[in-house]
């Protein structure tokens, strides 16, 4: 293990470390636009300049090697000096547009320049111009703007594989492009936006959508997947603006995809339901008195979308009422990227987290059957999954049942039909704990205020329990979590997630609901 | 538009794509068969090469546009392309551009509303001893006139289309004709260049060509010794960087990886033309040195990179190359011995840093001329991160004879850190610009006066390039100073704040315009910078626009000090020396004429400057907020 010394500090490192990681372990702040972690060093954009030992000249420590006895200076007038002038000759052609444009408030060349610059210029020359156009049908590029980091062109290759970018033309020429006829538009391609160190790529979404200082950033867990990516979501008056990928080595590194940053519509769509109706008063007595008919009078009708928390209180109820419990869930295509970063099949975020508490995660087959066999006398629906579609066999045997409650975040043919509506909060709303694929118990939270009167399903089902004399009162998320496993609580989870040992795996092989 | 190649095409690219370990390689060459059979580069064409070699097509349009050459399909039937750079502007290039632009009614880069001309301004051909000069859709073009320029007009238009190639007019110019002016001193590369059949097989075998090859492979000697050979000959690069050959062998990484012989054939510095003179006339020597080059350094396979706009000398080479085939001297059994040897001549796309021995390498393997981080050097892990030599054309042409005759034969010329003999391509206002073959350490001013003739039309010497446009310049004063002369050999140079470089002096009058000179220089480097580094990518254009400012007289006296500023802030940070190269000869021509500078300054009237500063757009006040 090489020892280096950093800013005379004796520091050692594993072999083939870079002096910028090694800095960077040591919390020192380098200067940087090209260099990005998750991406192969490309040394082009000469900011991150340190004095090395080994060299008269100042070197760039995003591709400089620790070896045995290197000594490291991060400061000092010849280290300042040399990034001052990388940045005058970055500046020198950029638009400097910093109040239309997208990135202000989170821009690397902002915040250095702020760092290492005096606001001062010597450029009196007209500058190089370079299009504003669309490369795909999400991301838009401001080709002034952009500084040849590469960043976006090594992602597209290295990470994707796809390869729709490349930089094109010469010398200050030089811009991130697409071929004439190719757009942008792999699985993953809005990660280009996030590791733009400045505004030359915006996704359109976002553009103009608000001022970044203005917003709330809250960290959760994207419910796009099975994956489990880790994400912050920029919150603007009660509106989710963006999510974006949060760092978690064991889930998702840097990135996510794009399917997991849009489709949010749905919390604040026009199918959301937001009132509730009927009698939920009584909801727990009828119930009841259904159940004691006899064995399976009552179904459950879930979904993988359910949190950990909510399973767990799902299954107290169905084991008072003797219900069976069958659950929707919602299939589609796997994708892999050229480095091996996975979308899961399994479109929903907890299949995992339900197989934990339930043992084994049935279809909805059994359910359905019952229903239109009329053994099933009273069905209670408690879906958290977006655009949820019910089979229209359930629909037309549902007219048969004695009750129908629907917990749900979306009007539906079903909750038009039922006798209880309890409108429920969506992802986005609420508190819980999913299990990914790999196991990994980690923590969502809520983003924004409810929609009109929706609560979560947490509350509705502890109310049904303590209605069935089960519970004896309404308590909080966390504390129905650490009930339900004991050996956590949501400290212990944290912003990376906690794998369980006793985590089964998330192969359990049950067919899944209406695509 | 949709294209594809006809089979048999295709069958050729697979060829292509076989000579090289990896199909990327192939990229170049594949956009050369697009030109060829479509006339043109589109975005058909360009997916069409994506599919086949297996890249993405977005990889293709940034390799495209990263280089100059490549016909598009805005081209007209004849493109003629008028060098722009020092020493054809020197002779009257911007002359002949205005008079083309006039005579075809269009702008740089425009197209007759016929389709039939384009016009284009371009960097140096490296043909400056017959500046102005130009080339017309492939061919060369010597000494352009009006004249001339009207009659080849005359020509393509009244040349009837026939059965032609796509995108191509029928028409050519006449061939080149090669000159090289009286030299006292005997040549030994350039011996043979001015004879006729000199590029042929039957003549480089009957001046005993091929033997000392042939006598190595067959004597099985071993391959350190040809090193060492090289070595003790001193031989010193001849691209530019004067490193001794046999030291940079000698790094070579010893393991199992196949090593790679690429021979830079990139000749783009300004004023220098040397190794076009070597491949169009005397292929033979230059594919003999690459048969002892790659023995000593063991390897199986050779490249030649060639510029681009070579496209006469890449046929010479590959017909050299087939006759040296069929003799059975290249291929698995050289010689009719076990050893093996290939070489395959890649041409460029019209990128100066494609002669940076990395970028070279970047476009090899079929990128954009992005020259690469170092270490590793490409000794250690070059071409497709393989052990790989990279030497000039010239260096290669060497070899042969220093094996023929020995390290003290070579060391009988030149000096004793310069050994051998060396090109000097002169240009600009000398009355004999060409090249000359001289042993290292002859004085500057016995080349420019006594072997050159002196300076044209009776004028007085202003000042001397004396190495390519990159090494910084000298004044007449320095040049013809009788005390402790200057030389032409690397030490001399070096000690005197220059370089001996490429060989390529570019000579300028009395009458010169130095600030129009150091803006001509600088159009150059901003034009070729490949963009990686922000130094260089931003501070060449600035520079550039800086001096541009001087000539058309709209700079201030605080700007000459600043100049040399930016300048020096672009020196040693960067990936590769291009920052350098246009920093350090700005810097030398601030210092030594400054007074031009000045006086461009005061021969602005003070009113406008004032007007302007008014305006608030004027550095007179210095920093001004961004």
């Amino acid at each position: 293990m090489p020892k280096i010394k950093i800013d005379g500090k004796e520091v050692e490192v594993v072999p083939g470390t870079r002096v910028i990681d090694a800095c960077d372990h040591e919390g020192l702040d380098i200067p940087r636009f090209c260099y990005h972690p998750g991406l192969t060093p490309a040394g082009n954009c000469r900011m991150c300049l340190v004095k090395v030992s080994n060299s008269r000249k100042l070197e760039v420590s995003c591709v400089y090697p620790c070896s045995e006895g290197l000594e490291v200076t991060t400061s000092g007038p010849e280290v300042e000096a040399g990034r001052k002038a990388v940045l005058e000759y970055m500046l020198i052609n950029h638009p400097l547009d910093c109040p239309i444009c997208d990135k202000a408030g989170e821009c690397q060349l902002q915040d250095n320049t702020a760092e290492h610059r005096d606001g001062l210029t010597r450029f009196v020359d007209p500058k190089v111009v370079k299009d504003t156009k669309d490369l795909g049908p999400q991301i838009k590029i401001w080709g002034s703007r952009c500084i040849s980091c590469t960043r976006c062109v090594r992602f597209c290759e290295e990470v994707v594989g796809t390869g729709e970018l490349a930089m094109t033309q010469r010398g200050d020429h030089q811009v991130a492009d697409v071929h004439p006829e190719i757009p942008l538009d792999n699985p993953m391609s809005l990660n280009v936006v996030d590791i733009c160190p400045v505004g030359a790529l915006i996704d359109k979404d976002f553009l103009y959508a608000s001022r970044v200082w203005f917003t709330k950033r809250t960290d959760t867990v994207c419910a796009g997947c099975s994956k489990g990516c880790n994400i912050v979501a920029t919150v603007h008056q009660n509106d989710i603006k963006r999510v974006q990928p949060r760092e978690n080595h064991a889930v998702n590194h840097y990135w996510m995809c794009d399917a997991g940053r849009q489709g949010l519509d749905y919390v604040k769509g026009p199918n959301r339901l937001k009132l509730h109706r009927g009698d939920r008063k009584t909801l727990a007595a009828k119930l009841s008195a259904i159940a004691a008919r006899g064995p399976a009078r009552v179904g459950i009708l879930a979904s993988t979308y359910a949190t950990v928390e909510e399973a767990y209180l799902l299954k107290q109820v169905a084991d008072q009422l003797g219900a069976r419990v069958g659950f929707i869930g919602r299939g589609g295509d796997e994708w892999t990227a050229k480095n091996g970063w996975k979308i899961e099949a399994d479109k929903t975020p907890n299949r995992a987290g339900v197989a934990m508490v339930f043992g084994a995660v049935e279809g909805p087959e059994a359910i359905l059957a019952g229903v239109q066999s009329g053994a099933i006398q009273a069905l209670l629906v408690v879906n958290g999954m977006p655009g949820a579609t019910y089979a229209p066999e359930l629909l037309a045997a549902a007219k048969k049942l004695e009750l129908l409650a629907v917990c749900d975040i979306e009007k539906s043919p079903l909750s038009e039909a039922a006798h209880v509506v309890i409108a429920s909060t969506t992802w986005a709303e609420k508190d819980g704990v999913y299990v990914n694929s790999t196991g990994r118990v980690q923590r969502i939270q809520p983003l924004i205020v409810s929609q009109g009167q929706a609560r979560s399903d947490v509350a509705t089902l502890q109310e049904i329990l303590v209605g069935l004399g089960v519970r004896r009162a309404v308590l909080s998320t966390e504390a129905v979590f650490t009930e339900a496993v004991p050996a956590l609580d949501y400290a212990k989870v944290g912003s990376q997630g906690v794998v369980l040992a006793s985590s089964p795996e998330a192969t359990t092989t049950v067919s899944l609901g209406a695509k | 538009m949709i294209r594809e190649f006809r089979p048999e095409v295709k069958a050729e690219l697979e060829l292509i794509c076989a000579r090289y370990p990896e199909r990327e390689a192939a990229l170049l060459p594949a956009m050369r068969l697009l030109e060829r059979e479509f006339g043109c580069v589109d975005n058909g064409g360009m997916r069409h090469v994506a599919d086949l070699i297996g890249v993405s097509p977005a990889k293709v349009f940034g390799v495209l546009t990263f280089y100059t050459h490549f016909r598009r399909d805005s081209d007209g039937r004849y493109v003629f392309q008028v060098c722009s750079t020092l020493p054809c502007a020197l002779r009257g290039s911007e002359k002949v551009f205005d008079y083309l632009s006039d005579k075809l009614g269009i702008g740089n880069g425009e197209t007759t509303p016929d389709g039939l001309f384009t016009l284009k301004k371009v960097e140096c051909l490296a043909n400056c001893d017959q500046a102005p000069c130009g080339q017309l859709n492939e061919d060369f073009l010597d000494v352009m006139t009006p004249e001339s320029m009207d009659a080849m007009i005359a020509e393509a238009r009244s040349t009837p289309f026939g059965e032609v190639l796509p995108g191509f007019g029928p028409f050519h110019p006449p061939s080149q004709v090669y000159h090289l002016p009286p030299n006292p001193y005997k040549p030994v590369l350039l011996a043979h260049v001015l004879e006729p059949g000199s590029d042929t097989m039957e003549h480089y075998l009957a001046r005993g060509g091929y033997q000392i090859a042939e006598q190595i492979f067959k004597s099985g000697k071993n391959p350190d010794e040809v090193i060492e050979t090289v070595f003790q000959a001193g031989l010193r690069g001849r691209g530019g960087a004067g490193f001794p050959t046999g030291q940079k062998w000698k790094f070579l990484a010893k393991n199992d990886k196949p090593r790679y012989l690429v021979v830079n054939a990139d000749e783009s510095e300004p004023g220098t033309f040397k190794d076009k003179l070597l491949i169009d006339r005397d292929p033979h020597q230059l594919i003999e040195g690459i048969l002892c080059s790659a023995y000593a350094i063991k390897s199986k396979t050779a490249y030649i990179y060639i510029r681009g706009e070579m496209p006469f000398g890449a046929r010479q080479l590959d017909r050299a190359i087939q006759d040296a085939y069929a003799k059975g001297f290249l291929g698995k059994n050289c010689f009719g011995t076990d050893f093996a040897c290939d070489i395959t001549v890649h041409r460029g796309g019209g990128a100066y840093i494609c002669g940076e021995e990395t970028g070279l390498l970047s476009s090899l393997e079929g990128g954009r001329g992005h020259p690469k981080i170092k270490p590793p050097f490409p000794a250690v892990e070059g071409a497709w991160r393989c052990p790989t030599i990279v030497n000039n054309v010239e260096t290669i042409s060497a070899v042969p004879h220093i094996l023929k005759h020995g390290p003290e034969w070579f060391r009988s010329f030149g000096t004793e850190k310069s050994p051998g003999t060396k090109i000097f391509s002169v240009s600009g206002h000398v009355v004999r610009p060409g090249n000359y073959e001289l042993p290292l350490g002859v004085t500057m001013k016995e080349l420019i006066y006594d072997i050159c003739g002196g300076i044209r039309d009776g004028k007085k010497l202003k000042a001397v390039i004396p190495g390519g446009s990159s090494s910084p310049i000298l004044t007449a004063e320095e040049v013809l100073r009788e005390e402790n002369p200057i030389r032409l050999d690397f030490d001399s140079l070096a000690q005197n704040g220059s370089m001996l470089g490429s060989g390529g002096l570019i000579v300028m009058d009395e009458d010169t315009d130095m600030v129009d000179a150091l803006w001509n220089l600088l159009r150059f480097y901003h034009h070729e910078s490949c963009g990686q580094c922000t130094p260089c990518r931003e501070g060449t254009g600035w520079i550039e626009k800086i001096a541009g400012r001087f000539a058309m007289g709209d700079a201030e006296a605080a700007e000459i000090d600043m100049l040399d500023e930016i300048a020096w802030g672009m020196v040693g940070r960067t990936i590769c020396v291009l920052a350098d190269a246009a920093a350090m000869p700005t810097r030398a021509i601030v210092k030594k004429f400054r007074a031009e500078f000045e006086a461009h300054v005061a021969a602005t009237p003070a009113v406008d400057r004032a007007a302007r500063a008014a305006a608030g757009h004027h550095p007179s006040r210095n920093a001004k907020a961004h």
